[in-house]
């Protein structure tokens, strides 16, 4: 019952967050924007071939052997999702608290600018504290 | 900016039953379609209301009589609750006002509806609100620390603004209040009343020297520096101009008590503000 990794991508698919949790091997730095773009790719393509008609919202859930993808995507276009293990429940809720995190400490952070990459100490921590509580 | 606020009131007493049944109706059901979505979706007419009532409260001198009933409101709740009673006392008002016209005829079942449905555009009005409020703050200091030449001008062009909205808040906030005998007794209302008002929570402490000429007041959680965080290599960790539009404010609301001071502050551990007042004689 781990989290290996969160992302979050803006609405034109660039990277502005990403952060990996316990033993997970470390990747370089082009590679998890390259993860985080062809993710916003997947997306938007799976969006497009869906056999409902009327707006799809998307890639949801992409279920493995390995790993479980869960994908959240605001009203706004953000996107944050999360990899962990193929048994771990919750984690839609655990990505609405994470949205709840980004709207109260990145964006009301007045050092933060907008559509960045997101640096801020206390979002991490607030992170850190919430995955803690659902390990 | 009062007569928006005033408008409601009268449609409500004056407009016929159906007619404002419908209205309340209308507005309730926005309010209910906001609570099913997702919670930061918002509808502009909604924002657009709460922002006219927030600035109404902070900017209005001389209230009118619909004002007189929220400085009672807002006394109270700075005795007794923190944050949204003023504006629950509003919403119960209205919930009064159809109540009486239910009398005149209109169905039982309505009336049931309409109170239930109440509750969940109150605490977003309330989420609503606050949320706004924060970020017109950062973008005032934003604007002000861009149009000043250096640090030091932007710091007296906040100063000045947090002492005009303290002179006038502070008027409204004490209409219900006792004259204060002792400077003690001034100082206490802004740790209390005043404090609860603005940033929902009390003073944490407040010492003072033997003369009495002197106080520190700490707030250990101060709500404005709540979500602001530095990037981990950034080498200035200065966000002092983010407290002083509230030593103006404090500033303000002592001169409005006829007692001129100094107010100094310091920026302790992560969102610890430690607050001097000076009073000069």
């Amino acid at each position: 019952m781990t989290i290996n990794s969160i992302y979050i991508l803006n609405k034109a698919g660039t990277l502005i967050y990403q952060n990996d949790f316990g033993n997970t091997e470390k990747l370089s730095h082009n590679s998890y924007i390259r993860l985080g773009s062809t993710f916003h790719s997947l997306h938007a393509i799976a969006s497009n071939l869906s056999p409902v008609s009327g707006s799809s919202s998307g890639i949801e859930v992409i279920e493995t052997e390995a790993f479980k993808l869960q994908c959240f995507q605001t009203h706004t276009g953000i996107k944050f999702y999360v990899i962990a293990d193929p048994n771990h429940q919750q984690l839609e809720e655990l990505l609405h608290g994470v949205y709840e995190l980004y709207t109260d400490y990145v964006l009301k952070n007045p050092f933060y600018e907008i559509e960045m990459q997101i640096r801020c100490d206390l979002f991490d921590y607030k992170l850190n504290r919430l995955l803690g509580v659902r390990e | 900016m009062s007569d928006p606020l005033s408008n409601p009131t009268i449609n409500t007493t004056n407009v016929g039953g159906q007619t404002t049944t419908q209205n309340t109706i209308g507005g309730v059901g926005g309010g209910k379609s906001n609570s099913v979505g997702t919670p930061y979706t918002t509808p502009l007419q909604t924002s657009a209301y709460t922002t006219a009532n927030s600035l109404s409260a902070t900017n209005s001198p001389i209230p009118n009589h619909h004002m007189i009933n929220s400085n009672s409101s807002n006394n109270l709740s700075g005795m007794v609750t923190p944050g949204g009673a003023g504006l629950q006392q509003q919403q119960s008002s209205i919930t009064s006002s159809t109540n009486n016209l239910g009398l005149l005829g209109q169905q039982q079942p309505q009336q049931q509806q309409q109170q239930t449905l109440l509750q969940p555009f109150t605490t977003q009005s309330r989420l609503i609100s606050a949320s706004c409020f924060e970020f017109f703050y950062i973008e005032m200091i934003d604007c002000i620390m861009k149009s000043s030449s250096d640090k030091q001008q932007a710091h007296k062009k906040l100063d000045k603004l947090g002492f005009k909205v303290g002179h006038r808040l502070v008027e409204r906030l004490s209409l219900d209040t006792a004259l204060f005998p002792e400077l003690l007794d001034a100082v206490k209302f802004i740790c209390k009343v005043f404090w609860t008002t603005v940033f929902k929570k009390t003073i944490d402490g407040l010492k003072t020297n033997h003369k009495g000429g002197v106080f520190v007041l700490t707030d250990s959680k101060f709500q404005w520096l709540q979500h602001l965080s530095f990037d981990s290599s950034a080498s200035n960790k200065d966000c002092s101009e983010y407290v002083q539009f509230t030593a103006g404010l404090i500033k303000g609301a002592m001169s409005n008590f006829g007692f001129k001071c100094i107010v100094t502050f310091d920026i302790q551990q992560v969102s610890t503000c430690v607050f001097t007042i000076k009073i000069e004689s």
